[in-house]
């Protein structure tokens, strides 16, 4: 009934199957990145079974929580190696940024900016809004307001900014890898000191991915 | 269709949780930096210390060296039971005989006979004609039945 009652135009009814396969493929996108980051984790998560494949052959602890502990122990162990080489980068950039504070006395400089800043290489758009049963919604392909230049004032932001990103992103990847081990432990852990009369593998000690 | 509606669906929970998710990503991130500062200063006071940081840990040399062991007694063991078997089953039946040595497996003691090889028959105009030391055939009359006309058998 109250369907009925709204009157669309033929262009609104466009407007909306097209919104609508946009909403698809935006969800799907994301499922798929979700897929890939778990098949990232589980990749990452196989070390753990390398790091406990001694102790678990020799059976070594008795209890769970000695093993979890020790699974705690090599795996904060392996993060430190695999991570000395972000964090050093970014330390690398901490005192760049500082040392560049102290030279040109800009305390407080925002490399990302766009008057002197990494933003000077970045599009900027004007995206026309309008009101699309109350909520506000892009309604057309948006103007170029500002387009990418150089700025030799900016150089330092330039190299800067994609440096600290690639060693922040590098050390959020030995984060995951960090998480991913973790969980793995505490599945081992599990597996094997939490003996069941029925289990999905008999055959194997350590649970499969 | 099925597969892309579970990664849809996915893709919808992900979005909901995303938050959460990120928010445990960067509390992991800040408590990782921490562990790393420790380690840091912990390897340097072990440096200086004179102590392997990078080394094994000795849980770990440990369940190595008993892994060493196990692997070492098995081994024994099994020497132990091939001599013990040797001694029980080789051992000959009656003093004075020799030892009996194995047979060998039929299969291969088999494959050393060697047979004559069989004749090849060729088809040729020699196969048609009649053999030289063949004697001539003579025609026997095995008709016990005698003349037709000599009812009573006079012949």
């Amino acid at each position: 009934m109250f369907l009925a009652m709204i009157k669309l135009s033929e262009n609104t009814k466009r407007a909306l199957i097209v919104l609508f396969l946009a909403v698809i493929i935006v969800f799907v996108f994301i499922g798929y990145i979700s897929l890939a980051v778990q098949g990232v984790m589980k990749k990452q998560a196989t070390k753990a079974d390398a790091m406990l494949a001694n102790v678990t052959k020799a059976e070594y602890f008795d209890t769970e929580k000695k093993f979890r502990k020790f699974g705690v122990k090599k795996n904060i162990r392996v993060f430190y190696g695999e991570a000395r080489i972000p964090f050093l980068i970014l330390l690398g950039c901490s005192l760049a940024y500082i040392l560049f504070c102290l030279f040109s006395g800009k305390w407080g400089y925002n490399p990302f900016n766009r008057v002197d800043g990494f933003g000077t290489l970045l599009f900027k758009f004007d995206w026309p809004k309008e009101k699309f049963f109350g909520i506000t919604l892009i309604s057309n392909w948006p103007t170029v307001v500002e387009k990418p230049h150089f700025v030799p004032l900016a150089i330092f932001s330039y190299i800067f900014v994609p440096v600290t990103l690639f060693g922040a992103g590098w050390y959020l990847y030995c984060t995951q890898a960090y998480i991913a081990r973790a969980f793995r432990i505490r599945k081992i852990a599990k597996a094997i000191y939490r003996k069941k009369l029925v289990t999905d593998e008999p055959t194997s000690i350590i649970p499969e991915e | 269709m099925l597969k892309l509606l579970k990664v849809f669906v996915r893709g919808i929970l992900t979005t909901i949780a995303l938050p959460l998710i990120v928010l445990i990503w960067v509390v992991y991130g800040v408590y990782c930096l921490g562990l790393f500062v420790f380690m840091f200063f912990k390897n340097v006071v072990d440096f200086f210390q004179g102590r392997d940081f990078n080394g094994d840990l000795k849980e770990d040399l440990e369940a190595r060296r008993l892994l060493l062991e196990q692997e070492k007694t098995h081994d024994q063991a099994q020497q132990m039971l091939s001599s013990m078997y040797e001694s029980t089953f080789n051992k000959p039946v009656f003093p004075q005989q020799p030892p009996v040595e194995e047979e060998e497996d039929s299969f291969f003691a088999d494959a050393d006979i060697q047979e004559e090889p069989k004749k090849v028959e060729q088809y040729g105009p020699e196969m048609f004609a009649p053999e030289q030391n063949e004697e001539p055939r003579v025609e026997e009359n095995n008709d016990d039945y005698g003349d037709p006309d000599d009812v009573f058998g006079n012949d």
